[in-house]
């Protein structure tokens, strides 16, 4: 879909947009303007198109980034190869990250304009940044997010979006507090279960009764030995709002590992598996039963001689199951014979995938895709979870207070401490 | 302190004086909302859109929203229109159609995607016209108007337009079909499989591969006969090989789909063998086999081709015993070729599984093109015995260019370079000594460098 | 086995396997529905707490007093918020338990303590969302260090309502550098009066944000808060 050869086409619009950095008059310009890109959703003008001449650096987006791992160098290779976007700036708490994202950047762009930040604060406090993208570990996601609305940053947040149930309605309540476009960064869940959806969506299935979504496994409490420090790493900064630990290689590294060789794996910077890829998954079953909007209100523990699973019991009569023996992944009962009036699929806006979505939502300030309460609501279904696993028994979920009915010691469970000096 | 706290929670009293709720409060609402929408700050205009999609319901209201289109300029217009539409009340209809006659591009593609939430059957005509005739956004913005539109007799309609309309109508009408969705009306798309014109043959196909059933795999088949060998002849045929995966049990989606070939004339089945061969499985393998290895020797070729299309490695013992016992050289090389490519399917097998079979292969290669037929598939087992058992060829100028490529696209897979990284950068060290591709050059490099390569498309 | 895990907890550190506290966890799980079991349970954390164990022991009994602790655990955990190793899980196990006691250690903490510490301690009177909680951040609003400042004021945003709007808006008008935090708990104050129908008292704090002189963000932020205030009146 990256329709753009990426590269600017003209050196001197480079320079302008440099110069129009120093302050807030390019960004007020943008706002004001109506940009040409501007307009109708989910077609492509010969003005949003992006083998067009390049926008005017007027135009065109501000981005930074923040957390540029394995996760963030591929997110910033998909904004950066835009260009519709000027890619400025970012942050990270490891040198060497620092040190080959300006590199990459400068190179792109054949300047040498890239800042790089240790501190995501300084990053926030520039005027002429428009947006961010967060790549950090997910205990870094709700102070990011809420912190780039303060700051008055549209956020493309990668997934899971959440570490705690309480985080989700916060960073919600942010960006809507800021009329800030917040995307959450999960692109499977359109693309990964089309067989699903279209027929799904079409009515084909009648009334969805239930849908299985096979993922994990639990986070795990972090409690590696210390290891010397063989990386130029703030490791205060790392660990941030979690609790402190010593360093450790596995610890922080950001490979793809749910097994205990990296971050996903601890529960003090993910929800494990359950959160990891649950955020596709999830993610894929709520679209696909178009309850993306809805929380559950019960889930179901169950441990017999076939295992454990869950049953999340959503408000319509949904059920959605986790880990059902003998079921595969999306799979779905429906009601035979019946065939329901067909509804149109929401798609990405613009162009590029979630990408091109956030960016074309940056611009018109609609609602994107993956808006981050559909990522929060996502995210809950693992957490809750999560927690009933740990707690080994079912809970009731009062979705409009946020609470678990009846249980003081999941509702302990909703949100946890965090490490001084930060704070939601 | 104590003083201005008090004053303040008196102000909030004062405030807190019921006010007449109903009617004065929507005016109030709809009053606050327009001001917004002409803001030339998008941010604060976007505020109001919000609330136009979401509040204030009611007729006049809507209309009262849509009467403030001709004051805005055409950025603000277009958004005030694409929201009226996420609005879905279609009072807005009448205003929405006027901007349809707008100077501007993206007001006119935003009028025609709104009536697909708040137009009726009245709009198809122009809905129709705008699919061919106006610009590649408002053709766009009707084909998403026509996919959305709620009428439920829409799909009749236009199956039946798609019968006597122009070739490129045709087809932009079948892909509204596909993406409505439109199972009940099949007859029209399976008509268009043979249509005279290559284009839509091609969207009748890949409309079938999307939404038809099995019951269709027979009549699907004429379409693959009909359609050009090459490409067009290619999609056919993936396009039958999805809907034969719709069938979830292996020995009956290859019974249904000899089942179907049975509809089709004896002398033209053999055609159809590359077919076979993308829909794969057990009883499949031995059908085709059997030609493979039949007397006919012209329809050996085709047989051993189909078993190289396999889309697993099913069929890779098959082949090696084909390969093994082949008197000609032609039917040993081809054999042997097909074997290697199944073996190096990316499919259900882990990539240890896939590693074990290419040293299979590489034990059974007689010649130089088929050991670097093995060397090149090895690329597809993501493990860094692949490497390992690659690397050794870098010595050997024959095969040291299929070596240097293997190893780096194994590099590309930072799940085995990660661990790996002293190993492999001693690897891509020796790729960048020995090769003079100069894009294996600059990827082995960024390799090294913790960086990733993105492939061109 | 609960015995040989508070054992092992003696020596339990950084790279000793988890596999070996796991009786802890199954007793914390199970003492849900005997509220006797989980009486004596906690004693054993607390004693733990108590004892000579390593910072990871104590972190790890923190997170379990978290889930089942009372006011009984608050003298020892006030203790541990004042030191640097545990102040944070200890906090997190304050913010938790039920009841003025913890309500009342953190405020103490939090005048008693400094640097990140105090901060950490006004931050967890924020997270226990007591509205009572709002006579005890207000003294921060005029603290000298921005940082705690920032902090109680996020606080307050976090227990929203009536009462911590009262205790912002004279801190906004007075403030004299950053008010970003001030104004951003402000707008969360007025959120949770819209959420509990309050819409004239949450109008009057938008309508306070929304004149010329107010930075273009938080002019945005009032007129969607009124837009919302708008829409509310609708509903109703």
């Amino acid at each position: 879909m990256n329709r753009t050869s990426g590269k600017p086409t003209c050196k001197a619009n480079v320079a302008s947009v440099a110069d129009g950095h120093r302050g807030a008059t390019r960004r007020q310009f943008l706002k004001a303007a109506g940009a040409a890109a501007i307009g109708a959703p989910l077609i492509i003008t010969s003005s949003a198109l992006g083998n067009a001449d390049r926008p005017a650096a007027s135009d065109r987006i501000v981005m930074a980034g923040i957390g540029i791992g394995n996760q963030g160098r591929g997110d910033q290779g998909a904004f950066l190869g835009r260009n519709d976007v000027q890619y400025v700036a970012m942050c990270d708490v490891r040198d060497a990250n620092r040190k080959q994202c300006k590199a990459n950047i400068d190179n792109h762009y054949q300047n040498k304009d890239c800042k790089t930040y240790g501190d995501f604060r300084e990053l926030l406090a520039r005027d002429d940044i428009d947006a961010v993208h967060i790549a950090t570990p997910d205990h870094w996601h709700a102070i990011l997010v809420i912190e780039a609305c303060r700051s008055g940053k549209d956020v493309y947040c990668q997934k899971p979006e959440t570490l705690t149930l309480r985080e989700g309605p916060l960073m919600v309540a942010a960006a809507r507090r800021y009329g800030r476009v917040v995307s959450g960064g999960s692109q499977r869940v359109m693309e990964d279960y089309r067989g699903m959806l279209e027929p799904a969506w079409a009515g084909e299935f009648g009334t969805i009764k239930s849908i299985n979504v096979n993922v994990g496994p639990l986070p795990q409490l972090c409690n590696l030995p210390a290891e010397d420090m063989n990386e130029d790493i703030d490791w205060d900064m790392w660990l941030g709002p979690a609790s402190w630990g010593p360093y450790n290689s596995k610890r922080c590294s950001g490979s793809y590992s749910i097994n205990g060789a990296s971050w996903r794996s601890f529960s003090d910077y993910s929800g494990g598996g359950m959160t990891d890829w649950g955020a596709h998954h999830f993610g894929g079953a709520t679209f696909v039963c178009d309850v993306r909007e809805l929380q559950p209100t019960e889930v179901v523990y169950n441990d017999n001689a076939q295992g454990k699973w869950l049953d999340y019991i959503y408000p319509n009569g949904l059920t959605i199951h986790h880990n059902k023996p003998n079921s595969g992944n999306l799979q779905i009962v429906g009601t035979p014979g019946e065939k329901l009036a067909p509804k149109p699929i929401p798609e990405y806006k613009g162009w590029g995938g979630i990408y091109g979505d956030f960016i074309h939502c940056v611009k018109t300030r609609e609602t994107p895709f993956r808006d981050i309460e559909r990522g929060v609501n996502t995210c809950v279904l693992a957490h809750l979870g999560n927690i009933a696993y740990q707690l080994r028994r079912s809970l009731k979920w009062d979705a409009a207070a946020q609470q678990f009915v009846d249980d003081e010691e999941a509702n302990r469970m909703v949100d946890r401490g965090r490490r001084e000096p930060w704070q939601l | 302190m104590f003083r201005r706290s008090v004053s303040f929670l008196m102000l909030l009293a004062l405030c807190a004086i019921p006010r007449i709720a109903g009617a004065d409060a929507s005016s109030d609402l709809v009053e606050q909302i327009v001001k917004l929408l002409s803001n030339p700050d998008r941010e604060f205009r976007a505020a109001g859109l919000e609330k136009v999609r979401t509040s204030a319901k009611g007729a006049a209201q809507t209309q009262a929203f849509a009467a403030q289109l001709p004051k805005l300029d055409d950025s603000a217009r277009a958004a005030l229109i694409t929201a009226l539409g996420d609005r879905g009340d279609a009072a807005a209809r009448p205003a929405v159609l006027e901007q349809l006659g707008s100077t501007n591009e993206d007001v006119r593609a935003a009028a025609l995607v709104a009536l697909g939430e708040i137009g009726s059957a009245s709009d198809l005509a122009v809905l129709l016209k705008s699919l061919t005739s106006a610009s590649g956004a408002e053709q766009q913005a009707a084909r998403i108007a026509l996919t959305r539109m709620r009428d439920a007799t829409l799909v009749k309609t236009i199956a039946a337009e798609s019968k006597s309309a122009g070739p490129q109508l045709r087809g932009k009408l079948i892909e509204v079909l596909a993406a409505r969705r439109a199972t009940g009306e099949l007859d029209a798309i399976i008509a268009a499989t043979t249509d005279s014109d290559g284009g839509v043959r091609t969207i009748a196909m890949n409309a079938l591969g999307q939404i038809g059933k099995p019951d269709q795999l027979a009549a699907m088949l004429p379409g693959v006969l009909k359609a050009e060998k090459g490409r067009e002849r290619d999609n056919a045929e993936r396009n039958v090989a999805e809907v034969c995966k719709r069938i979830d049990n292996e020995d009956q989606r290859g019974a249904a789909l000899i089942s179907a070939l049975g509809t089709i004339d004896a002398g033209q089945r053999d055609e159809l063998m590359p077919l076979i061969g993308r829909v794969g499985g057990r009883r499949l393998i031995k059908f085709v086999a059997d030609i493979a290895t039949g007397d006919d020797a012209s329809r050996r070729s085709v047989g051993i081709d189909a078993l190289g299309k396999w889309p697993d490695a099913s069929s890779a013992d098959t082949l090696l015993e084909i390969a093994s016992k082949a008197k000609d050289a032609a039917v040993r090389r081809q054999a042997f070729l097909a074997f290697v490519k199944v073996c190096a399917n990316r499919d259900d097998r882990n990539d240890q599984q896939r590693l074990e079979r290419m040293k299979q292969a590489l034990k059974e290669a007689r010649t130089t093109e088929e050991k670097i037929a093995v060397i090149n598939r090895t690329r597809t087992a993501y493990d860094v015995e692949s490497m390992r058992l690659v690397r050794p060829f870098l010595d050997q100028p024959e095969y040291c260019q299929a070596a240097c490529e293997t190893i780096v696209e194994l590099a590309h897979q930072r799940q085995i370079r990660d661990p790996n990284k002293a190993e492999f950068d001693s690897v891509l060290d020796q790729v960048i000594k020995l090769t003079d591709n100069k894009e294996l050059i600059e990827r082995a490099n960024r390799y090294k460098r913790g960086e990733t390569w993105e492939r061109k498309r | 086995m609960l015995d040989q895990a508070f054992e092992a907890l003696k020596k339990y550190d950084y790279g000793t396997p988890i596999s070996e506290l796991q009786a802890i966890e199954d007793a914390v799980v199970a003492s849900h529905t005997d509220a006797a079991v989980r009486q004596d349970l906690e004693k054993r954390l607390i004693a733990a707490l108590d004892s000579g164990i390593s910072r990871d022991a104590k972190d790890y009994v923190c997170r379990k007093v978290a889930m089942i602790g009372s006011p009984a655990a608050v003298p020892v955990l006030s203790k541990l918020a004042a030191s640097e190793e545990n102040s944070h899980l200890a906090r997190h196990a304050l913010e938790r338990i039920p009841g003025p006691e913890a309500a009342a250690a953190l405020a103490t903490a939090a005048t008693q303590l400094t640097g990140k510490l105090k901060i950490g301690a006004i931050a967890s009177i924020g997270a226990r969302r007591e509205t009572a909680g709002v006579a005890s951040l207000a003294p921060f609003l005029k603290d000298a260090d921005p940082a705690v400042v920032r902090s109680a004021a996020l606080s307050l945003g976090t227990i929203g309502g009536a009462e911590a709007a009262a205790v912002l808006q004279p801190a906004i008008q007075s403030a004299t550098g950053d008010k970003t935090a001030l104004i951003d708990s402000l707008l969360q104050c007025a959120e949770s009066l819209l959420n509990s129908k309050k819409t004239a008292e949450a109008k009057a704090i938008y309508e306070s944000l929304s004149g010329d002189q107010q930075p273009r963000l938080i002019r945005l932020a009032a007129t969607r808060g009124l837009l919302a205030c708008g829409a509310k009146a609708v509903e109703s």
